[in-house]
């Protein structure tokens, strides 16, 4: 049955997939938002099946599968932010109808969504593999597809995936060849099963590799760089998926091959809660600067993936510890990492969407040029409030429930390196916090300007989308207990007691439900004791002044905070100097692959253009990266243009898989 | 003659365009001069080398179509050498303009100091300033018509004609957000508006309007008053220098009558000026402790004002504040005997008490940080725009005129004037301690010293179409009155300087690079007063909005006020 | 769910936030008179200001509707935070015995009024909203370090089981000297009162509210101090009485009056701390916070090796 529903989801997205035939803009994109849709609604029916049966074994296209509470996690967080997310896109896409080539769009949105489904599904290292290729192909051809400013972020991703993940992970696929000894033996248990013969420092290339693919593809710290520009640039609800979802099946890649196959262990562990800690610093910190709506949220997916990697690192450090308590200290940050994960792909996903809106209804994302939303787009500001105070960790909403057991775990690990990663998140926590008091009140706050008078609320389909988000996480705010039904799953029950009234776990606990009783009570009983009476209106009190600008009364986006950010410009500076050394480091690196390549590939296209840099790669012409996968896209560019062409190979590429699991 | 001397090389630099040369007192000299090098004149007297703290006092306007055919435009310098080497003098610069276009090169061009000036006779008067660097209007409301102008003489007193709104503000600069202080805000003790233009919290421009609290003070004190009479409203010009007025009206109009008060009235003159710098200055450390927050300050100094500062007048001239003692020749009461105990035990007291203040104001350190570094005025900018009092002092300009100019019976007092040279709001604040207990020592000095003799000299009619300045070192700095004689023993043109006047203008300087939340203190630290500054208008409602009145009412309304004077 | 619930506790909590705040401000009143030479207002004038204002209809600056529901969700934060404390041995609703999640409901106020702030066009109250970010901000990680050291020292973050725990040493001293320090700061006494900063910015968050929203606005003000100090005075009590058997109801109320003794001793000390001192600007104020907080890392270190 399980498998069934996975096969008609799958079935599903490859219809909608195809659904670029029917050729018109809006019959396309309407199409395979249905068709994407109906997939996702299978797939949360999966969960609902396969949930209590786990796990569940079984095959498709020739791709073993199994599915574990591991795989169950993500795939909650595919099937609810994919159905939001194509929902919203019914209407969303009309924004790009002049831009055509909604085949492209089609094809790719449902290939990305389905290659993410196939990779937590995939129960074997080369199919995993092979599908992670697929994501990162189709995501950057949907990064790429609007062909504004989005052009060199896609290609700066696509480059960066390709040397930091896709290169590492075909090297931790070589490593397991070596010792399984064929393709067809290289499934999970198997790859687990052999490590013990492999010398010490090939079983560390192998935590390297797989810390470093995924850490590119999580946007950790110094990997992060490619994240902004590209979440930034891709259309909203294609962000939605990037931010939402994408990074998140690193974390899972993370927690399946080093927590799974290889043994959890302990340096590894405080590695990756270490870069955490810097990674949720950093961009956090970065976030607070911005000024662009959608730059803010994507620096945001940074930090908040900061808090992932600290939660999954105090896991993995921990949970193989005799002492019990600390053992359960490392089942509790491993859970609160996954639940964090979930919670983020719920509010994160929530954000773009209403990012997009607010474009979609006034044009602009830059924070300094918008006022007074709320009052035009009334759902769309409360979407976006909830989903703030989410990301903020406001109690009562689901952000503060896993940010808080990252705390406790954190403190109660009595490890002063814990304690000071723990402390550190509270304090980002309180950045978030200014960084949407920021992002919601300059879009929603005040009165309309000239610029945003004229905006007016997005279409339904686009309220449902980012309905369904926003309220999840009041609701999973208020009842952690069903979302931590699903979280707890791979570290087993008994870690932590839920219940309607909230969880447990040694002596501390937290009851939302109650806090909610409690809070709604008093708020309520206020409210009738002393009604507001607040009748007349009047314009806001500025002094009494004569020809007043009023339009400029109000605090622009660029001046939050900024006597707090000069206070810690010292910590901006030294990001700056270690961003130029990354991207430095980055230039050399790829200058010595171009070198290498030059001896792979015959000659240069044009021969005057010497590339030293990443930066002389923006011409696009002279990519000989990686001779099998790109430079078929750079052939492709002379003739047809960068997207068409990408779009083929993606059929071409799925072509080739279905033909694959036939003849197996 | 001295003066003959000590401008010999400006006589004979402009020698053309001096027409006329006129001793009006020994150190008061006028000259008629064409209005064509008035820039250059001004400025070359305001940065003689020798008279190194020379400052651009006022620019007179004045319409004297009944007098001379034309209207003229004087600015006044003053002349000091800081060395003390040669005496300080005062240079007025009349220049005719035409009856029917009244235009003039711009001082302001050269000197800063003129900015506002100018903006005023072109408000009031008319005239053209030309090559202005920005006559935006400064003095009528918004609501004002263009083209009529309240000083000249055919506008009758009472006159207010309805007019359209116009935006006289500076332009939005890009990327900034606007933050209003005032009209109606908690840091301003009067209305003033000041529109800061802030990224984030830092100031980056700073516009500012003002002359809310018009009350046509000048307009009725010209021909409708004679010259004894003017004393009840120049003691009203404001509540806090009311007596500096007082005493500088009084001196402009003895000069011209040609009388030296009684030695004893200089003194209590001076007694009386001192106490009113204590008043001042404890009540104005007082608001800036409230302004940053320290009420427990701000309640001690008031506490101090009241007892015993505002005791001591109402034992010796019957009144708290609003002395009411000065008439033109000496004062109206003298000091018995008896009291002269009184003043020096008050003083006794008093030197306890504000030594406490002292010691409570500088305990919290929060408060030196808030001042510190705050507001800054160079000395450079300081002298450009002619700031005076202990604005200028605290910018390191060493320029005093109860010194400099010796007056009443300050020259037989013995008494430091203090210069800072941070130039900030803590200089600011130093300077003013420290004057309240120079204060108190001229008090006890001049009470020790004064002789017996009478307080008064009765002056006859005055001379007709007679000029003269008279000058006092007010709190805030130089009060400066001119006046000119009409017939009957009226004032033909009264014209009011007050210290904020030239000190406001600073204040935008002061303010730019700083943050919202150090504005309050920064407008605060010149100590202004807008309701002296504001004096000239004809008395109209507040513009814009509130236009209820209709005309008739209106004028009614003003007639009635002008009765209770 | 009915043993996380105390009746006599609920009674007592209601009671002594919604009665103690005004009161307390009436004594400071006093107080801050009394410095300052002066006779100063009868003890209740803090219940007739509020009563005043709470009958006062509001002018409405905006329609946005935060901006009228922004207090109510202050004052309700405010008093869901003083149900977690414990009032002599009743804790009237334990929803959570964590002090993280103390602290974050608590921190909820601020939250609400920043968002009350920020939905008028009015740069007045954004500053102020701004600033009262800003502070939460620089607070914040100052009272992370603290609970750091009591995750150290008395190996838990409970609200009930940190007094009981805690040993005096170096570290658990200066551990509660920060908390007195944040709460002090995080409260907005002066010289930490730049959100409001009347003479700066003209009342900064509370500008824009007049009449009966003002009032329930400033009572949740009130009350958030008041429910900081009562966990400061929760702090302080138990270890002091730690020695003495207290059993029963009788045990209850004597810890009660204890705790109740020293928020009234306290709060005539904050008040004269506050008629000393002027306000800081909100760089100098973040300054001061960012110092502390840099300082009481090398104090976690210390917590961490052991004293």
């Amino acid at each position: 049955m399980v498998i069934y529903l996975l096969e008609l989801s799958l079935s599903l997205f490859v219809l909608g997939a195809i659904s670029g035939l029917v050729l018109e803009y809006k019959s396309v994109i309407r199409l395979s938002s249905a068709f994407a849709t109906l997939a996702s609604l299978s797939l949360i029916a999966l969960i609902v099946e396969a949930y209590g049966h786990l796990p569940i074994k079984g095959e498709i296209l020739g791709t073993p599968i199994m599915i574990d509470g591991l795989s169950l996690v993500f795939l909650t967080i595919i099937g609810v932010v994919g159905l939001a997310d194509a929902i919203y896109t019914f209407n969303y896409m009309d924004k790009y109808e002049k831009l055509g080539k909604a085949w492209v769009f089609a094809l790719a949105y449902n290939a990305f969504l389905a290659s993410m489904v196939l990779i937590v599904t995939t129960s074997h290292l080369v199919w995993f593999v092979f599908w992670w290729e697929i994501m990162t192909f189709s995501s950057f051809v949907l990064v790429v597809w609007d062909e504004k400013d989005s052009l060199w972020a896609g290609v700066e991703y696509y480059i960066t995936m390709h040397l930091a993940s896709t290169l590492p992970l075909l090297l931790a696929m070589a490593i397991g060849y070596s010792v399984v000894g064929s393709f067809d033996g290289m499934g999970f248990s198997d790859v687990a099963a052999h490590i013990g013969t492999l010398s010490p420092g090939l079983v560390k290339l192998l935590y390297a590799s797989f810390l470093l693919a995924f850490m590119a593809k999580a946007g950790v710290v110094p990997l992060h760089f490619w994240l902004p520009p590209a979440h930034s640039s891709a259309p909203s609800d294609v962000s939605t998926l990037l931010s939402g979802v994408m990074i998140k099946m690193a974390v899972y890649g993370l927690v399946r091959t080093t927590f799974f196959i290889l043994k959890p262990t302990v340096t590894f562990g405080y590695l990756v809660a270490m870069l955490g800690v810097v990674t949720l610093v950093v961009g956090t910190l970065y976030a607070l600067k911005q000024t662009n709506a959608k730059r803010l949220l994507a620096y945001h997916s940074v930090g908040q993936m900061g808090y992932i990697w600290l939660g999954v690192g105090i896991g993995i450090t921990l949970i193989g510890n005799s002492n019990s308590t600390l053992a359960f200290i490392g089942a509790l940050g491993l859970t609160a990492g996954l639940f964090h994960a979930l919670n983020h792909a719920l509010f994160k996903g929530s954000l773009f969407l209403s990012a997009g809106a607010i474009e979609y209804a006034s044009g602009t994302k830059d924070l300094n040029r918008l006022s007074g939303l709320y009052k035009l787009m009334p759902w769309t500001g409360i979407f976006a409030l909830f989903a703030s105070l989410g990301i903020s960790g406001v109690p009562l909403f689901n952000g503060f429930v896993s940010k808080w057991m990252i705390y406790e775990a954190g403190y109660y690990s009595k490890n002063f390196w814990f304690v000071l990663g723990a402390l550190f998140a509270l304090l980002i926590s309180a950045v978030t916090l200014a960084s949407f008091v920021k992002f919601y009140n300059s879009a929603f706050g005040g009165e309309p300007n000239e610029l945003t008078s004229k905006a007016k609320e997005v279409p339904g389909s686009m309220l449902i989308g980012q309905g369904i988000l926003s309220l999840l996480c009041l609701v999973i705010g208020v009842f952690p207990a069903i979302a931590l039904a699903i979280a707890t799953l791979p570290v087993g029950k008994g870690v932590i007691t839920t219940g309607v009234l909230g969880l447990s776990f040694h002596s501390i606990y937290f009851s939302p439900v109650l806090m909610a009783i409690v809070f709604g009570v008093i708020f309520v009983a206020f409210l009738l004791l002393l009604p507001p009476k607040a009748k007349e209106t009047a314009k806001p009190w500025d002094c009494g002044s004569t020809l007043f600008p009023e339009a400029t009364y109000r605090l622009r986006a660029s001046d939050y905070y900024r006597p707090y950010e000069k206070r810690i410009s010292a910590f901006y500076a030294l990001g700056g100097f270690f961003g130029d050394l990354g991207s430095e480091v980055i230039n050399r690196t790829i200058a010595a692959y171009v070198w290498v390549g030059k001896y792979f590939v015959r000659t240069a296209e044009i021969p005057w253009v010497t590339v030293k840099d990443v930066d002389d790669l923006r011409d696009g012409m002279t990519l000989h990266l990686d001779d099998a996968l790109i430079m078929p896209v750079v052939r492709f560019v002379k003739v047809v243009g960068i997207l068409s062409k990408a779009a083929v190979l993606l059929v071409l590429i799925i072509v080739a898989a279905v033909l694959a699991a036939l003849i197996w | 003659m001295v003066t003959k001397e000590r401008l010999a090389e400006f006589e004979d630099k402009f020698k053309g365009e001096i027409k006329e040369k006129k001793a009006l007192t020994p150190t008061q000299i006028l000259y008629l001069v064409d209005k064509k090098d008035l820039p250059d004149m001004a400025h070359y007297l305001q940065y003689h080398p020798e008279f190194d703290e020379s400052y651009y006092v006022m620019g007179i306007g004045s319409d004297e179509r009944q007098l001379a055919g034309k209207f003229a435009y004087a600015p006044v310098i003053n002349m000091l050498d800081s060395s003390g080497k040669r005496e300080n003098f005062y240079v007025i610069l009349k220049a005719r303009l035409d009856k029917d276009n009244p235009e003039f090169p711009s001082v302001a061009q050269k000197l800063p100091a003129a900015l506002w000036a100018e903006r005023e006779v072109r408000d009031l008067l008319g005239f053209k300033p030309l090559d202005h660097p920005d006559l935006r209007r400064l003095i009528v409301p918004e609501d004002w018509p263009e083209g009529v102008y309240p000083l000249r003489k055919d506008h009758e007193y009472n006159a207010s004609p309805p007019g359209e709104l116009q935006n006289a503000y500076k332009e939005v600069p890009a990327d900034t957000s606007t933050v209003p202080i005032g009209p109606y805000h908690m840091a301003l003790d009067e209305p003033a508006h000041f529109r800061l233009f802030v990224k984030g919290e830092e100031i980056v421009d700073v516009d500012y309007r003002g002359f809310y609290s018009h009350r046509g003070i000048e307009k009725i004190g010209e021909g409708r008053l004679t010259y004894n009479q003017i004393f009840y409203i120049a003691e009203r010009i404001c509540g806090i220098c009311g007596f500096q007025h007082s005493c500088a009206y009084a001196m402009a109009v003895e000069n011209i009558a040609g009388v030296e008060i009684p030695a004893r009235a200089q003194y209590i003159r001076t007694i009386l000026l001192e106490i009113e710098r204590i008043h001042s200055h404890l009540l104005w450390a007082g608001v800036a402790c409230h302004l940053v927050g320290f009420d427990t300050g701000f309640m001690h100094a008031w506490r101090i004002r009241e007892d015993p500062v505002m005791w001591l007048p109402e034992r010796l001239t019957g009144n708290r504040k609003t002395y009411g003692m000065n008439v033109v020749g000496g004062v109206r009461r003298d000091f018995l005997d008896y009291r002269k105990k009184e003043i020096l035990d008050k003083m006794k007291q008093l030197r306890k008490d504000v030594e406490n203040l002292y010691s409570i104001v500088t305990s919290s350190d929060i408060l030196i940080k808030r001042a510190k570094d705050v507001g800054v005025l160079p000395y450079k900018v300081a002298k450009d725009y002619g700031v005076v009092g202990p604005t200028a002092r605290a910018s390191g300009r060493n320029i005093d005129v109860r010194r400099d100019h010796k007056v009443f019976a300050y020259k037989h007092i013995d008494f430091d004037v203090p210069v800072y040279k941070e130039g900030d709001v803590l200089a600011r604040v130093l300077v003013r301690l420290d004057e309240v207990l120079q204060s108190i020592n001229i008090i006890e000095q001049a009470v020790d010293q004064m002789p017996e003799g009478d307080i008064f000299t009765p002056i006859g009619k005055l001379p007709a179409y007679q000029e003269s300045l008279g000058y006092t070192e007010a709190h805030r700095g130089e009060v400066i009155h001119y006046v000119l004689t009409g017939t009957n023993n009226k004032v033909y043109r009264w014209k009011v300087r007050a210290p904020t006047y030239n000190n406001l203008p600073a204040v935008p300087e002061m303010l730019k690079g700083y943050r919202v939340a150090d504005a309050p203190l920064i407008i605060a630290s010149i100590d202004p007063c807008y309701a002296c500054t504001e004096r000239v208008q004809i008395v109209d409602v507040k513009t814009g909005k509130v236009k209820v009145l209709n005309e008739a009412e209106f004028n009614e309304l003003s007639i009635e006020a002008s009765e209770r004077l | 769910m009915m043993e996380r619930i105390s009746i006599v506790g609920i009674v007592a909590g209601v009671v002594i936030t919604a009665l103690l705040p005004p009161f307390l401000d009436g004594i400071a009143r006093r107080v801050k008179a009394r410095v300052q030479y002066r006779v100063g207002p009868p003890i209740m004038q803090t219940f007739y200001d509020l009563q005043k204002l709470f009958g006062l209809p509001s002018l409405r600056p905006t329609e946005n509707k935060w901006f009228r529901v922004a207090p109510y969700l202050a004052l309700a934060s405010a008093f869901s935070a003083a149900f977690l404390l414990p009032y002599g041995k009743w804790v009237p609703v334990k929803f959570s015995g964590d002090i993280v999640v103390f602290l974050y409901v608590l921190a909820m106020v601020s939250v609400a009024i920043i968002i009350g702030a920020f939905s008028t066009q009015n740069a007045h109250s954004n500053i102020g909203g701004h600033r009262e970010m800003m502070m939460l901000l620089s607070v914040e990680p100052i009272l992370g370090i603290a609970l750091g050291i009591f995750a150290f020292k008395a190996g838990t973050l409970s609200l009930s089981e940190i007094p009981l725990k805690v040993p005096a040493s170096f570290s658990t001293v200066l551990a509660y000297l920060l908390l007195i320090y944040a709460a002090y700061a995080e409260s907005g006494f002066v010289p930490f009162d730049v959100a409001e900063a009347e003479t700066e910015i003209a009342g900064g968050v509370l500008v824009e509210y007049s009449g009966r929203l003002l009032g329930v606005l400033e009572y949740a003000m009130l009350a958030k101090r008041l429910v900081l100090l009562w966990l400061l005075s929760t702090f302080l009590t138990i270890p002091i009485l730690r020695g003495i058997q207290l059993t029963g109801i009788a045990g209850g109320l004597v810890v009660l009056v204890v705790q109740l003794i020293l928020v009234l001793v306290a709060y005539p000390i904050i008040a004269a701390l506050e008629a000393t001192n002027a306000r800081y600007r909100i760089d100098q104020a973040v300054a001061l916070n960012t110092r502390i907080f840099l300082l009481s890392l090398v104090v976690l270190a210390v917590a961490a090796v052991g004293w």
